[in-house]
């Protein structure tokens, strides 16, 4: 059995578009700096992209994707590698999302079509990057938002996005489908 | 301007997600954490997936799984008897039967029997192949001849239909093998139910159940009846000693039996009903070919008191004076009639004591049952 995870910890894992090898958890449980840097510039664009998707809020996207990273960075010596590592990784960052999502509606009773006119995306220095980013975000649902943004952004494919999001795959096939036809409705003459 | 594409949408949001976050990494790695325990609330989810480990064995259990229900359907349909097929004649042979038609084990009920299956293999092939090259094994070993042409079909089975469905099949392919081989043929179709009793009345006896079920049908109207003697009988002497009584033998062979052929051509030679020599062809062929097909079972054969009378003529066989005498109407038989010949087997002296017990069973009226008093002579 120490051998077989051995060899699996050798072989890069191909996972949403990212390859990740799995030693780098490892690694980062034992206090390997190097391994917590490569694994964070190799998927914080993703983890804040799906905690985006969730909560709707650059600001509250970002702070979930640091807590998933401080998370990640807690539990790393538990994780057991099974050939997908960013699955165990978005667990982390929807839970940490869902939490979010809790207290928030505890200390401010928010209407949440207030919460999503606050999209915080003025960074955002390319007027059409944003307009799209924005589009999807007001105008999808968002599951289809959410299964959106995990294939344009992280480069997921569409089963594995069903196998995370537990949901068949020809549901994410026709809500992705429609999700973009609606973009592109809503575009239409803007980009 | 047109619609943007799929791909320069993916492509404006890639770039605008991308464009967002600051790189925290150093600031993150400088915070203070402690290590998670693996109930921990975030890593909820994570514990299931986790349980995925085992999804090696969880997956080779369900190979197992499916190759055992995959075996199960094999055996089921290829090695589990889905009917069984009891062919009389006076050899009695037995043929599981699976789900496919096709012959599982087949099996001898008697020495006869034997002599039919020796060096035969009827494994795999039809039902109806096989009952054709067992007519034609019991045509070449003279068990089946223009005299002997009739046999008892008799099949039981789970499923009434295809056991209806394989005895229709069987006894019309039996018809027309026997109209090939002999000219013309009788055969008796019956369902069976099967039972442990009349297996084992069928094996103390030396003939199939089918035959046994027939017995027991006949012995429940006429008990003064030898379950020995009847069982000994080929199917066709079976026939003319029930016409003899006066019983229509079609009639005890269950709700759905038939008869294919006609029976009263086996007595067409004693219609005068004179006593005379009644079966001269069939003693001709007999001595023709010197080859007594009835002596595969002498010692219970009608015609064995021809020993007695010592002349080498069968003018006696199947006279009826012998068989009313045998049987009066239904009648106790008494000591004479068992001395005529017909119940007596003078090939085995012991077989006198057999008969004693015999008197002893009729006394009682119980001479159906099957005790130790109809016990065959070589037990």
């Amino acid at each position: 059995m120490l051998i077989f995870e051995a060899v699996v910890y050798e072989v890069p894992i191909q996972q949403a578009g990212i390859q990740l090898d799995e030693s780098l958890f490892l690694r980062i449980a034992a206090e390997d700096k190097e391994a917590f840097c490569t694994l964070y510039e190799s998927c914080s664009s993703t983890v804040f992209a799906y905690a985006l998707s969730i909560l709707r809020n650059r600001s509250d996207a970002e702070d979930a994707m640091q807590d998933t990273f401080l998370k990640i960075r807690s539990a790393a010596h538990l994780y057991k590698p099974q050939g997908k590592p960013m699955a165990w990784i978005f667990t982390i960052t929807k839970n940490v999302c869902l939490m979010m999502i809790r207290k928030k509606v505890h200390i401010v009773q928010m209407p949440e079509e207030d919460a999503q006119t606050d999209l915080g995306l003025d960074q955002i220095e390319n007027a059409e990057d944003r307009m799209t980013l924005e589009k999807a975000f007001t105008v999808l649902p968002k599951d289809t938002c959410q299964i959106i943004m995990l294939h344009a952004v992280s480069g997921m494919k569409h089963r594995e996005i069903a196998e995370l999001l537990n949901m068949p795959i020809s549901t994410v096939l026709s809500k992705y489908n429609r999700g973009i036809k609606r973009l592109q409705s809503e575009l239409e003459g803007m980009l | 301007m047109n619609n943007p594409s799929e791909k320069q949408l993916n492509d404006h949001l890639r770039r605008a997600v991308s464009a967002i976050p600051s790189n925290h990494a150093e600031e993150l790695w400088n915070t203070p954490v402690e290590k998670a325990d693996s109930d921990a609330w975030f890593l909820e989810g994570t514990e299931a997936k986790r349980k995925s480990t085992h999804s090696y064995f969880r997956w080779a259990s369900l190979a197992a799984a499916c190759f055992a229900i995959i075996f199960i359907g094999w055996f089921q349909v290829y090695r589990v008897a889905d009917a069984t097929v009891y062919l009389d004649v006076n050899p009695s042979v037995t043929l599981d039967i699976n789900r496919l038609g096709k012959v599982i084990s087949a099996d001898a009920d008697n020495e006869d029997g034997r002599i039919i299956l020796d060096n035969m293999d009827l494994k795999g092939i039809d039902a109806d192949v096989a009952m054709n090259a067992l007519l034609g094994s019991m045509v070449k070993h003279g068990y089946l001849s223009q005299a002997q042409n009739t046999l008892l079909i008799s099949v039981g089975g789970k499923n009434e239909a295809r056991t209806t469905a394989l005895r229709q099949k069987l006894s019309a392919n039996a018809e027309q093998t026997l109209e090939t081989l002999l000219g013309s043929g009788i055969i008796l179709g019956q369902t069976v139910d099967l039972d442990d009793a009349a297996e084992d009345i069928a094996e103390h006896y030396g003939i199939t159940p089918g035959k046994t079920a027939l017995i027991i049908r006949l012995l429940k109207d006429q008990p003064e009846w030898n379950v020995q003697e009847l069982a000994a009988m080929p199917m066709a002497d079976l026939i003319r000693y029930c016409q003899a009584a006066g019983i229509d033998i079609s009639q005890y062979l269950g709700e759905d039996g038939e008869v294919i052929g006609d029976l009263s051509s086996l007595l067409d030679d004693d219609d005068d009903h004179d006593g005379h020599d009644d079966d001269d062809h069939d003693d001709q062929d007999d001595s023709e070919s010197g080859d007594d097909h009835d002596n595969h079972d002498d010692k219970d054969d009608f015609d064995d008191h021809d020993d007695k009378d010592d002349d080498h003529d069968d003018t006696d066989d199947f006279d009826e004076d012998d068989l009313t005498g045998t049987i009066p109407s239904h009648e106790e038989p008494d000591d004479d009639d068992r001395e005529s010949g017909i119940i007596e087997n003078h090939d085995d002296p012991d077989d006198k004591d057999d008969f004693d017990d015999s008197d002893d069973i009729d006394d009682e009226n119980d001479s159906y049952e099957f005790d130790d008093d109809d016990e065959p002579d070589d037990d």
